[in-house]
């Protein structure tokens, strides 16, 4: 079984006192995440994530972050084939809208985008939006995610694979019969539909959710999931999501932060240093030690069922990168633990996920 | 001192201007969505050394009787993440998104144009609308489109909420002194907390002063609240006449206007749509005029002229005038450019076949068939006689008729004097020769 690795961006790095230590711009550089990127790529990771956020109050912390939907525009014309996924909340939003974007950016990218379905905690953004949430009931506020979810899905299948026909002697661009707006009128949504843009490469962006802070939400997140990102490997959560998944295809990542060193000394040299310049809080599951020590971490996890793969989170940018990259990576390799060129073009190939097919093919018009 | 010279802008759309593009032999149309597509045209255009590429923006597909139009009409693909793509593929080249104020909120995009500003070191433009077609409402939950006058009033809100947001943070609020371990200076970040009577808003932004501070804001189209709205806000105008004494009309009725809003009158760009046919001879332009006309079906000429007109066309006889009298009596609010059309039908003896034809090859912006030589003139007399201050490129079909453009035109256009050679900056508002914004006071 292979490992599926995603590398997340952010700031100068994880680590609330990355800024401190990092050789990145102070302000925030297109042209640094590109090469990260590259980096990700050489290493034939499965994904860059981009807009998981780095905690803390801006006075302290790199907390700056680009709209991770124009960044990953960004980096598409500089990569090839990795996969690049964005976060983009449900609240405060409309589903045309992340249709039509993610619609976009894989066409752009030729299949290579997830879109990070964020949800629950999205309190912070009320008073930059300045409108309040739909819904503060925890059922309630699921039942909408779910439905704004099937609105985006609808609308990205709203063209059938054969639409855009494109016969230049009978003069038809499009098919018309195989175009179908999607008429949702349910209880939260009521959108007419077509989506304006052709379906897309992968005919859905690959759906990624974060495992929910509260266990009621998990049944919700594990039926719509492609791919769950729980805060560290756990053979008892893994467990839980895929039996409430019931049978459904979905992938497992944990996320862990990473401090990174040659010797396992110097390596808690760094993380003692990072957390005495900026205490850190209890986010995210973390992994002090060498790149032969984390090799041996994703063996034991996978053995144990504990996840599927890791979303790892660099404690600074581009140190832990390099690390990752130029280290950990061959070391994978040589244990045959982890590929060595990509067997496919797409997100979903490198995932192990099937095309899905159109909600509408074969449908009747109207 | 240097003559005036002319800023051009590359308007892209999906395979060309001419409605038939995408039927030309030259014409990959499959590739349109793709990166490899627009990344060609934006690296064409900085060969050429123009100023910015604009893509414009709609929220529903192009449907006539309720399915989606078979004969062509694709919509654009997203803006922004087309512009921040393209940032990693250029270096000067401006990147002009377009964003609607009456389907977004004002905090996001206000923040997707700091990022596409960050991203692109100081080559981002906003292209401002409120989205005219009606169907976009139904892809939002709403039963009708927000009338008129109440989505300017909504607009004009919309965009101080981002001008406030992007002067948010003073420009050495971003310490990063690791001495003291301070990042950000909290007392030189400002919450604007504004209270209006469509959005509510805290703030402040999550990114550092835009390296332009602002983008640049542009404004497309000319009815009279266009018109108003761009006298008030915008820097750069994408404006429609085809006539040069309707274009100089239109220049002189923002430029008029700018000083009761506190804005000296060359702080504004004027560059209306220009489709060009250029070819070695006058003859040789017209049979690759003729070439890409044959390749119109009636069918399309006639959806579009409806549509525009907002007026049922399609059982009327092709080779009969245009009924500009039934049209007007229909009491629709016609734009400009359906104004513009119908008065040169009127003029001229028009068809409705004939108008067809005009819209759906230019989509009723000006066109221009003939030489090398005579599209400078022609562009030269629009500059020098106050008609425009540069013009957005609209090429028939990509990437053939753009590179003809940067290969033949401009470097014509720089023998005259009458185009720069080289980039004077590397951000947008060096090229536009637009001032920087200052910071506001606290």
């Amino acid at each position: 079984m292979t490992l599926h690795l995603a590398l997340s961006l952010a700031g100068s790095g994880y680590h609330p006192a990355s800024w401190r230590v990092s050789s990145l711009p102070r302000v925030p550089s297109a042209r640094a995440y590109q090469s990260l990127a590259r980096s990700a790529e050489r290493g034939r990771l499965d994904a860059v994530l981009l807009g998981i956020p780095v905690e803390g109050s801006l006075d302290r912390v790199n907390t700056m972050q680009l709209d991770p939907l124009p960044l990953l525009g960004s980096l598409i014309g500089v990569t090839n084939s990795i996969g690049l996924a964005a976060l983009w909340t449900v609240d405060f939003t409309e589903p045309f809208h992340i249709a039509r974007v993610f619609a976009t950016l894989d066409h752009l990218s030729y299949g290579r985008t997830a879109w990070i379905a964020d949800m629950f905690n999205t309190e912070p953004l009320l008073p930059l939006i300045g409108k309040p949430r739909e819904t503060d009931d925890l059922m309630t506020y699921c039942a909408r995610a779910g439905e704004f979810i099937d609105v985006v899905k609808e609308l990205w299948d709203s063209w059938e694979d054969e639409a855009f026909a494109l016969d230049k002697i009978s003069g038809t661009f499009v098919d018309p019969d195989r175009v179908h707006p999607i008429n949702h009128d349910h209880r939260f949504f009521n959108v007419r539909g077509p989506l304006n843009l052709p379906r897309p490469p992968q005919g859905n962006s690959v759906l990624v959710l974060r495992d929910p802070p509260m266990a009621t939400a998990r049944q919700f997140v594990s039926t719509v999931a492609d791919v769950i990102l729980i805060d560290g490997p756990s053979a008892t959560r893994c467990h839980e999501l895929r039996s409430l998944a019931a049978g459904r295809d979905v992938r497992i990542l944990a996320n862990l932060l990473c401090v990174l060193d040659e010797t396992e000394t110097a390596a808690h040299e760094r993380a003692a240093m990072l957390d005495e310049m900026v205490t850190p809080g209890t986010d995210h599951a973390r992994f002090v030690g060498t790149p032969a020590q984390l090799v041996d971490y994703f063996a034991t996890c996978q053995q144990q069922r504990a996840c599927d793969g890791f979303n790892l989170l660099p404690a600074v940018l581009p140190d832990d990168v390099d690390r990752i990259i130029d280290a950990v990576i061959p070391l994978a390799r040589s244990r045959r633990m982890f590929r060595s060129e990509y067997s496919g073009t797409t997100l979903r190939e490198h995932l192990g996920f099937a095309r899905p097919r159109s909600l509408y093919a074969g449908a009747q018009f109207g | 001192m240097m003559r005036k010279q002319l800023h051009l802008g590359l308007f892209i759309y999906p395979a060309g201007h001419h409605i038939a593009s995408w039927r030309h032999p030259a014409v990959d149309a499959g590739s349109i969505a793709g990166m490899d597509y627009y990344r060609r045209a934006a690296q064409s255009a900085e060969r050429g050394k123009f100023d910015l590429f604009f893509i414009g923006d709609m929220l529903a597909a192009r449907e006539k009787d309720g399915r989606v139009v078979r004969e062509g009409g694709l919509n654009n693909i997203d803006s922004i993440s087309v512009t921040s793509a393209i940032s990693a593929v250029t270096e000067c080249l401006g990147l002009v998104a377009t964003l609607s104020t009456t389907y977004n909120e004002p905090y996001y995009i206000a923040e997707r144009f700091a990022s596409l500003d960050h991203i692109s070191n100081g080559r981002a433009g906003w292209n401002i609308i409120t989205t005219a077609n009606d169907d976009a409402a139904y892809n939002f939950g709403q039963k009708s489109h927000m009338e008129k006058t109440l989505r300017y009033e909504r607009a004009k809100e919309f965009v101080d909420i981002c001008t406030a947001l992007w002067d948010s943070w003073q420009d050495d609020a971003l310490v990063a002194d690791a001495s003291r371990g301070l990042f950000a200076d909290p007392d030189r970040i400002h919450p604007i907390d504004h209270h209006g009577r469509f959005f509510s808003v805290r703030g402040a932004l999550k990114l550092p002063r835009l390296p332009q501070g602002w983008p640049v804001l542009i404004q497309a189209g000319g009815s009279p609240s266009g018109t108003e709205f761009a006298a008030m806000v915008g820097e750069a105008i994408f404006a429609a006449q085809s006539k040069l004494d309707e274009a100089r009309a239109f220049r002189n009725a923002v430029m008029e206007r700018m000083p009761k809003y506190g804005r000296s009158p060359d702080s504004v760009k004027i560059l209306p749509g220009l489709s060009p046919i250029v070819a070695s001879t006058e003859q040789e332009a017209r049979r690759k005029e003729a070439e890409l006309d044959e390749l119109i079906l009636p069918a399309v000429g006639v959806w579009m002229l409806s549509e525009q007109m907002q007026f049922r066309l399609y059982g009327y006889d092709l080779d009969g005038k245009l009924p500009s009298e039934e049209i007007r009596a229909s009491g629709q609010a016609f734009t400009p450019r359906v104004v513009n059309l119908m008065d040169r039908a009127d003029r001229e003896g028009l068809t409705v076949r004939a108008c067809a034809n005009i819209v759906a090859k230019s989509r009723s912006h000006g066109t221009f068939v003939g030489t090398v030589e005579g599209l400078v003139d022609y562009m030269q007399l629009w500059l020098d006689t106050g008609g425009c201050d540069g013009f957005n490129i609209m090429p028939a079909y990509f990437p053939d008729e753009l590179d003809v453009f940067v290969d033949e035109v401009v470097p014509a256009l720089q023998r005259r004097g009458l185009f720069r050679t080289e980039y004077a900056g590397t951000m947008l508002r060096d090229h536009l020769g637009l001032p920087y914004p200052q910071h506001q006071a606290y």
